[in-house]
């Protein structure tokens, strides 16, 4: 591969290059795909693991045709899930790229993931499997099974003793009240895929959902849920299944088969269950949200009769009523007053007409020559009411006299 | 058999939503809005009362 640079080193002015522009070369030319994401098989020796997590050895190999060796990086990240540790004598395989290291002008093989080369063939056990099983379409997004939004009974096939059964039991009995029932597996070892298909088959269709779980562990120990069994019994499945197997970032082929893969398995339990506590919330919600229903739908008819009244007694009407009310009140007030007057005149008229009368009265008999007699203002018709000396008036129809009585007879036949 | 939590809660949103038609009579609307606060309390008491059973399925 002649680079642009490749050429100036062979030009005929043999120009001098610093160590930089050396080192530089070779790691650019050792980052080739030809030396990247490969895995490489060898013995383990002087390996060393650093306080600061990262794990150093050597892999070598010793054989007829000479030795070879190259040293060994497994960062921290790596490294803290490589279970089991490398020994020095184990025959590994490790999966990585090499790298040069100016610094030191080292040549290394940075590891991402160790495993036994015994295990080697699991690996590719693994890909058998996951190209055969595929094939069967277990893994096909078709198939998977929506989870229940409100599961009565959940099922756990998981190891009947250690964390996982306890986490899971814990967040569903916080979170929602149903029924938990336990199908009891080995989870590790020789015959485990046996066991794990025979309890997940066993506890298939006596529950609304089935969380298969097991706690974290090395390529190996998780290996059991990768096996055929398990995972045409878990796509065979009629009820769905959530699987949560190892830690988050290890994925195996039951994983790829179950209906919903949860990190862990208190997640799978969060992920199914409904939370009570946030059920309740959305109660009162949905409470106060009907009876704002019920209030506005009462308060709009409400209004509408409010304004039905309205346009029946309209602001004119009763306008007109109140006018002609006050009109009518005065009216009555000036009727009154009309007839008070007219009243208090008929009454001084008629004591003017009466005080006449009496007096008209008085004088017709004057007119016809009699006269009147009046003593002290009282009209005198006996000669009883008078005696000898007393003072009387004595009107004439033309005027009036007074006089003295010198003397009274009485008529005794009268 | 007595009415599961999900059908309570699929009949409480039937519930609602013909509350919020504003087609729905009023008496209807009153009876509706009565069956729905009835149906809330039932739902919580099932929430804070019933509590998680543990069963086992034994091998066969």
């Amino acid at each position: 591969m002649p680079g642009e640079e490749q050429a100036t080193l062979v030009s005929g002015d043999p120009e001098v290059i610093t160590v930089q522009d050396l080192t530089r070369i070779i790691r650019e030319e050792l980052d080739t795909p030809l030396l990247r994401g490969i895995s490489v098989r060898g013995e383990v020796t002087n390996y060393r693991l650093h306080s600061s997590g990262h794990m150093y050895f050597t892999l070598s190999e010793k054989n007829s045709d000479g030795d070879a060796a190259i040293d060994c990086v497994i960062w921290r990240r790596s490294a803290v899930r490589v279970s089991p540790p490398p020994e020095n004598g184990m025959d590994v395989i490790v999966n990585g790229y090499v790298d040069f290291y100016p610094p030191y002008g080292k040549t290394q093989f940075i590891g991402e993931s160790v495993i036994h080369a015994g295990a080697g063939g699991k690996f590719i056990l693994l890909e058998q499997w996951k190209r055969e099983l595929a094939a069967e379409g277990c893994f096909a997004a078709e198939t998977k099974k929506p989870i229940p939004q409100y599961p009565l009974r959940v099922g756990v096939v998981t190891s009947p003793t250690g964390a996982v059964l306890q986490d899971i039991r814990n967040v569903l009995s916080r979170r929602f009240p149903l029924d938990l029932i336990i199908s009891p597996t080995q989870v590790q070892g020789e015959y485990a895929h046996l066991d794990i298909a025979g309890a997940i088959r066993r506890i298939d269709g006596h529950a609304d959902v089935i969380i298969v779980a097991r706690g974290g562990g090395s390529f190996e120990d998780l290996f059991a849920f990768n096996h055929p069994d398990v995972i045409r019994a878990i796509a065979s499945c009629i009820t769905p299944i959530v699987s949560a197997i190892g830690h988050e970032v290890d994925v195996t082929l039951a994983d790829l088969a179950s209906d919903l893969r949860a990190p862990t398995p208190s997640a799978a339990a969060e992920l199914i269950v409904p939370d009570r506590v946030t059920l309740l919330r959305e109660h009162t919600e949905t409470r106060s949200a009907l009876q704002n229903l019920i209030l506005d739908r009462l308060e709009k008819r409400g209004l509408e009769l409010e304004e039905i009244r309205l346009r029946i007694e309209s602001r004119r009407i009763k306008r007109r009523i109140s006018d002609m009310k006050q009109a009518s009140a005065e009216l009555l007030e000036r009727l009154q007053q009309a007839i008070a007057r007219k009243i208090a005149q008929q009454r001084s008229n008629l004591a003017l007409y009466t005080a006449e009368i009496r007096s008209a009265d008085l004088r017709a008999p004057l007119r016809r020559g009699y006269a009147l007699i009046l003593a002290d203002g009282e009209m005198i018709r006996s000669v009883n009411l008078l005696g000898k000396g007393d003072l009387v008036t004595i009107y004439l129809q033309d005027g009036e006299m007074d006089a003295t009585i010198t003397e009274v007879r009485h008529d005794r036949d009268v | 058999m007595t009415e599961t939590y999900e059908e309570m809660v699929t009949r409480l949103r039937d519930i609602t939503r013909r509350l919020e038609d504003p087609d729905t009579p009023l008496d209807e609307s009153v009876r509706l809005y009565k069956d729905g606060i009835e149906l809330i309390k039932k739902c919580e008491d099932y929430l804070t009362q019933a509590e998680l059973r543990i069963l086992e399925i034994a091998e066969e």
